[in-house]
């Protein structure tokens, strides 16, 4: 399934995002501090390293292999 | 009217903080949700905050035009309405904004007789003005899909800030595949033709993520061909020049108001 063994990968990182986005307190704990947030939630050393260096292309590589998807691009050009 | 509606929103780029209340309630009211969002984990989410909705992905197969795949989307959403049903329809970023079948369900639902709505969202270029400082107001702003800016060789202003999108998929019109470098090329030679190879360009992405800054790196308009892009990347050219003032028309806007043009304009 992913990269780290079931524990502490891109499930749970994904995981962990969802809850800030409907958890207000944690989200705060997070601005706060942020590595503690990460690893408290149990992510992996690698992907919260990704995470506090902002590398997006890492982390959507990432969560792609995870869950077998690729990028779906908006719009069509008729030339 | 008949019975059925359709409620079209957009999760904003940024998944979960971007969504907007009024989108929110549109999601939780509705009867059945379908769904079509760009990066992977944000779909974690979004099944937490509506474990019933269908998602609209199954519909891109590999080797299937894009026009296809978003006729079976509008097909597929249209059908619910139709059965009397109040549908939202949830896309990514703006769902008005390079997301033709949002449009196009609502066009469809409407010459039906049904009622619907598109609720405005964050875009990514939303995005791309708060990330790079970028204000509109200032002198303009030109924004285009980087195929159809080359494939239709559209004239636009260097004196005015351009941006391109989609720049990673040139004349790419099937499934979502690796980002074109030899496509980019085309562009950037293109460019050259109006920018001097020392101008300085932005590859940017916005952050998909409730975290994290967005990705802003800078390059000369010569040295970006060698960058690699992700699927999300944007190109952002600054303005080359300053666009001088139209005398004679200043001369007509002084006479027609009482108060005169300020001379910084």
């Amino acid at each position: 399934m992913n990269g780290n063994g079931g524990k502490g990968g891109p499930q749970q990182l994904a995981e962990f995002f969802a809850s800030l986005a409907e958890n207000p307190a944690l989200y705060n704990d997070y601005l706060t501090n942020p590595l503690g947030a990460l690893r408290a939630a149990n992510i992996s050393e690698d992907l919260i390293s990704a995470v506090l260096a902002g590398d997006l292309h890492h982390l959507n590589k990432r969560f792609q292999e995870e869950f077998a998807q690729t990028i779906i691009l908006g719009t069509i050009v008729r030339g | 009217m008949p019975a059925g509606s359709l409620t079209v929103v957009g999760t904003g780029i940024a998944f979960g903080v971007q969504l907007t209340p009024q989108a929110r309630m549109a999601i939780e009211r509705a009867d059945d949700v379908f769904y079509l969002l760009a990066e992977p984990a944000a779909e974690v989410w979004f099944r937490k905050l509506s474990p019933s909705a269908h998602s609209l992905r199954p519909h891109y197969a590999v080797g299937r035009e894009r026009a296809e795949t978003y006729v079976r989307m509008v097909e597929e959403i249209l059908g619910a309405v139709r059965e009397g049903r109040n549908v939202c329809a949830v896309f990514y970023g703006h769902p008005g904004v390079f997301a033709s079948p949002s449009h196009e369900a609502v066009r469809r639902a409407r010459a039906e007789g049904f009622s619907a709505v598109m609720l405005p969202a964050v875009s990514a270029e939303d995005c791309l003005f708060a990330d790079l400082g970028v204000d509109p107001g200032e002198s303009g702003c030109q924004s285009y899909e980087a195929t159809d800016f080359l494939l239709r060789r559209r004239t636009f202003d260097p004196a005015a800030p351009l941006v391109l999108w989609q720049v990673a998929f040139i004349g790419v019109t099937g499934a979502p595949v690796e980002p074109s470098p030899h496509a980019f090329g085309v562009l950037v030679d293109h460019l050259l033709e109006f920018y001097e190879d020392s101008h300085r360009v932005i590859v940017y992405e916005a952050s998909p993520y409730p975290v994290g800054a967005a990705s802003i790196r800078e390059f000369t308009l010569g040295e970006v061909r060698a960058a690699e892009l992700g699927a999300m990347s944007t190109l952002y050219v600054p303005p080359a020049a300053v666009a001088p003032v139209d005398a004679g028309l200043r001369a007509r806007l002084d006479a027609a108001n009482v108060e005169p043009v300020p001379e910084r304009l």
